[in-house]
């Protein structure tokens, strides 16, 4: 019994140390102008995106086998990041983690297949796309945020300024405090949140074929706002005032319409079959 | 001239008829009749989505000027390059625009069609434009096939998203056709397909 544990214990440790060994760190440092763009494309793994202090982009990359490596290139005010794969790879030795600073301002794109992508506290534009990846950006403002899956989870928080766009077909989309002149949710099957006062001018626009789609709003929200579910339901605890001049006719349980303070911004809530709730908070 | 060769430049023979060389590939490769029989067809199928609408050829226009200004409409038989979300919400063009959408897909699919089918014998249906609520058409399929070689999650996982995005366009279509004068419901026909775009999109990608 004693040999056996023995053997184990051997066994576990050589394969640490040759998944520790099959690891791989490299890092790439390329000065940049004012406008840069950094395009990266990971089949599978992390990517960590965050703003950097000078005008270089930063990029740290873990290999987690030999089979694949980083392939990063500067063009002009360009920086593509890769993951290139040497031979074939399964989902766990194809992984690359990379932890990218970009400078203020700078374009980014990012593709991720399977893993995740976290963008943060940046400025410049961002376009994120995922298969069944899990996005997440926060804190970003002044700038335009788009961001799609097919089946990964989307998490927006804290976003001003820019047009916002999420898509995904069986993704949850989660927003907090997403506020912009333009802000547009899309998803076949999954469900939308909402919770935010919707700003001070914009539209939104939340829809969804079969998910539901939740809203939270404080009482000061400044919102007019549509609901309308085709063969699912409608609930609503936020005080609404009605419309006097309105061509919409509402329909019990189906669909309401109605303003809160000023309403300043426009709020549109579409589903076909899933339930729509409206709530304050 | 191959079929690879002439498949990369079907949005001009489709157009314009195309060269000398291209209309003799034409007249000898029943694969190549086929898919251009197709495709013409499902044009057609296309302009008929809202009948009672339909635009001006001023409109069209307009819309190839935008496609070719937002480098969409490949000029000399490149790539397209479809964005998705292109249209501003709530415009007053959203038919025109839903009308844009439905084309760029249409390209991603016959790109998407010509690249796995060069040579090949398969041959596209005589399908509807809008699929049936959970069934996958036969493009759909292949496009499965092809992504679940990058495992059986991945195909099942598009597999159930374009049987859900299939029904949205369903559904969606249904309700243009019972309100054609309805904006949210032009809106949601235009989201749905810009679901199924993404999905293509996605699926197609070129992860090397």
């Amino acid at each position: 019994m004693k040999l056996t544990s023995a053997k184990i214990t051997i066994c576990c440790i050589t394969l640490l140390s040759a998944a520790l060994a099959a690891d791989s760190r490299k890092e790439f440092k390329y000065t940049v102008a004012n406008g840069a763009s950094v395009n990266v494309m990971n089949q599978f793994g992390t990517v960590s995106l965050r703003p950097a202090s000078g005008n270089q982009v930063v990029v740290v990359a873990n290999s987690h086998s030999d089979k694949v490596e980083a392939d990063c290139t500067q063009s002009g005010n360009r920086i593509d990041v890769r993951t290139h794969f040497l031979q074939k790879a399964n989902d766990d030795e194809g992984k690359v983690d990379y932890e990218i600073q970009v400078p203020n301002g700078a374009t980014i794109s990012a593709q991720v297949a399977n893993g995740s992508i976290t963008a943060e506290n940046l400025n410049g534009d961002v376009t994120l796309r995922g298969d069944s990846a899990s996005l997440e950006a926060h804190d970003i403002n002044n700038a335009h945020v788009h961001a799609h899956t097919v089946s990964g989870p989307i998490t927006l928080a804290n976003i001003s300024g820019g047009h916002v766009e999420a898509g995904t077909g069986s993704g949850k989309v989660m927003l907090t405090n997403v506020t912009g002149p333009s802000v547009t949710v899309n998803t076949t099957s999954s469900a939308i949140s909402y919770d935010g006062d919707f700003g001070s001018g914009g539209a939104y626009q939340l829809s969804s074929h079969s998910g539901p789609i939740d809203v939270a709003l404080p009482a000061s929200a400044s919102v007019e706002l549509k609901a309308e579910s085709v063969s699912g339901s409608v609930e609503n605890d936020f005080p609404l005032q009605k419309k006097k001049h309105s061509d919409f006719t509402p329909q019990t349980g189906k669909s309401f319409q109605g303003y809160a303070n000023s309403g300043s911004s426009s709020v549109q809530l579409h589903s076909f079959s899933g339930t729509i709730r409206v709530k304050k908070r | 001239m191959n079929c690879a060769e002439f498949q990369k430049d079907l949005p001009e023979i489709i157009e314009g008829g195309g060269t000398a060389e291209q209309k003799q590939h034409l007249a000898s490769c029943p694969v190549c009749a086929d898919l251009v029989q197709d495709l013409k067809y499902i044009a057609e199928q296309a302009k008929l989505l809202v009948p009672m609408e339909d635009p001006s050829p001023r409109v069209w226009d307009g819309i190839e000027r935008s496609l070719k200004q937002d480098g969409l409409w490949p000029a000399h038989g490149g790539p397209v390059n479809p964005r998705p979300f292109l249209v501003p919400q709530r415009s007053r063009l959203a038919w025109p625009m839903m009308a844009a959408v439905a084309v760029i897909v249409l390209a991603v699919f016959a790109g998407f069609y010509s690249r796995n089918n060069s040579g090949a014998g398969y041959t596209m249906s005589n399908s509807p434009i809008v699929s049936s609520a959970g069934v996958l058409e036969p493009d759909d399929q292949q496009l499965v096939r092809s992504v679940s070689t990058r495992g059986a999650t991945t195909g099942d996982s598009y597999r159930k998203n374009l049987e859900n995005v299939n029904a949205y366009i369903a559904d969606a279509k249904k309700w243009v056709e019972a309100h054609p004068d309805d904006e949210d419901a032009r809106e949601a026909l235009l989201q749905a397909y810009q679901q199924k775009q993404l999905l293509y999109e996605m699926a197609t990608q070129d992860w090397q």
